[in-house]
């Protein structure tokens, strides 16, 4: 089996397109211009011609009630209701975390594609490197071309990705599985969003092509603390989440920080994702796995 | 076609326009080169398809309607004369050389070379990496076979990387070249 490329130019150009589309200057009133460019060239059915007059605001509180329904009362709901509008399109997803337990700090950039409805899903370092893919409860992690080989437990062939199930906890408690998978998937991120207590509304918010209301939450619990900010749209979606994932955790060596910015936007895009070849699949090495294979290692170093 | 309340009809499109039009703005600024110019052209196209919504099924795909409009009313403003961009005298300085992180300064130069593109390669570019369409898809809209869509892709990024530099455009790693291992011993390249 050959080994697998490293990202092409294409991931590149596509990078750029996106930031080369990104961050635009305030733009007019597209629907209000719609409607008025229309009606100038008497192009509107007679009756719509009519709603033109009542205004901007109107069409948007019908396009908001079509869309959102009737606003929750409490901040608490307001947020969840947002977490559970957004996980009902596809988007794109930019995803900035930050990593530190004392002895070292790692940090990087994501960029991907989800769509909640298919359950699929697609991360990959902003500038290319390993992509992770999500398929139903599968999670496939791509193995960096220089670490292709035989794995402990995978079934005597080299192997370029890597499956887990999503819903294999990592034993230690809730809140980790938060600030762990937060980071990692968006989808996972809302749905605790959407469980947050202690929700309170901080204020305005505002993002490209996008104002809406910041809300700050908290989560504890004996050994994790996570806090947040998650900022809602006028369309009722999140658009940006940000989290501090706090653990004293030694005994299982995840006491650290974890800080992260998800940004949510492109709602509706085109998300095509599929699992990778099964040939090239093998499953995650258990930890026990993992374990003998370090030792077997560290006794041949020794000779 | 199921027939719809005028009331619903506004509503739809006034959801569709809320959720969908600032991505298609960005194909547009990515297609034109400017903001201004982007947001006349999907306003353009937004009352052409706020014109043509009540005849739409209701499994249409909306997007896919807007998007064929982009591209063609472009290809119009540009036949005619009007909205005619100004050549690009002298290509930019390499972005990755002279703006290191500056997101921003890449941007514009970015989006300077895709001006520096022909129209087609651009369109391909766009739709391609963009858009995410399968290249049968782009082929549909620009009206041309796939084979002519993969050339305008390989040729748009060759250009953008001589424009922009191979540290923000890298060559491709290169083929899989398992299958050559496999090639019968004696059997020449020019098949003789």
């Amino acid at each position: 089996m050959s080994q697998h490329p490293g990202p092409g130019p294409e991931h590149a150009v596509r990078a750029l397109l996106e930031a080369a589309s990104d961050h635009g200057p305030p733009t007019t009133d597209l629907l209000h211009e719609v409607r008025r460019r229309a009606r100038r060239r008497r192009a509107l059915v007679p009756s719509l011609a009519g709603l033109a007059i009542v205004g901007v605001l109107a069409v948007a509180a019908v396009a908001a009630s079509t869309v959102t329904g009737t606003p929750p009362a409490s901040a608490r709901e307001r947020v969840a209701a947002a977490a559970t509008r957004t996980a009902q399109d596809s988007y794109r997803i930019r995803l900035v975390s930050r990593k530190s337990n004392g002895s070292s700090t790692s940090a990087g950039t994501a960029v991907g594609v989800f769509d909640p409805t298919r359950r699929t899903g697609r991360l990959q370092g902003e500038d290319g490197g390993p992509e992770v893919r999500y398929v139903g409860n599968v999670v496939y992690r791509q193995i960096p071309a220089s670490q292709v080989d035989r794995l402990p437990g995978a079934p005597g062939r080299a192997c370029s990705w890597l499956a887990s199930d999503q819903r294999d906890p990592e034993g230690i408690s809730e809140l980790a599985e938060f600030g762990g998978r937060a980071l990692q998937n968006p989808q996972q991120a809302l749905e605790w969003v959407r469980s947050a207590g202690d929700v309170r509304e901080q204020g305005r918010a505002a993002g490209d092509g996008w104002v809406g209301v910041r809300y700050g939450f908290g989560l504890t619990d004996r050994l994790w603390r996570v806090t947040g900010t998650v900022d809602v749209d006028t369309d009722g979606r999140v658009r940006r989440l940000e989290l501090t994932s706090r653990s004293s955790d030694r005994a299982n060596g995840l006491a650290g920080t974890v800080h992260g910015v998800l940004e949510f936007r492109d709602f509706g895009v085109q998300a095509r994702v599929t699992a990778p070849p099964a040939e090239q699949v093998c499953p995650m090495p258990t930890p026990e796995e993992i374990r003998r294979e370090r030792d077997r290692i560290r006794k041949a170093t020794r000779g | 076609m199921r027939r719809r309340s005028t009331e619903g009809l506004d509503a739809e499109f006034s959801a569709f326009v809320h959720r969908r039009a600032r991505h298609h703005l960005r194909t547009a600024v990515l297609l034109t080169g400017d903001w201004h110019t982007a947001e006349d052209l999907v306003q353009t196209c937004l009352v052409k398809l706020y014109r043509a919504w009540p005849r739409l099924d209701t499994g249409a795909d909306p997007d896919a309607y807007l998007r064929r409009m982009l591209i063609n009313t472009r290809r119009s403003w540009w036949r005619v004369g009007w909205r005619r961009e100004a050549p690009v005298a002298s290509v930019p300085d390499r972005a990755g050389e002279a703006d290191g992180q500056d997101r921003h300064a890449v941007a514009e130069a970015v989006r300077q070379a895709l001006g520096a593109l022909p129209a087609r390669q651009r369109a391909a570019l766009v739709l391609r990496f963009f858009e995410d369409l399968p290249e049968a898809q782009v082929a549909d809209l620009l009206g041309c076979s796939v084979g002519t869509v993969k050339t305008h892709t390989h040729r748009g990024i060759r250009r953008l990387r001589e424009v922009l530099g191979d540290e923000l455009v890298p060559e491709d790693p290169g083929p899989d070249l398992d299958h050559l291992v496999n090639v019968p011993p004696g059997r020449r390249r020019d098949g003789g």
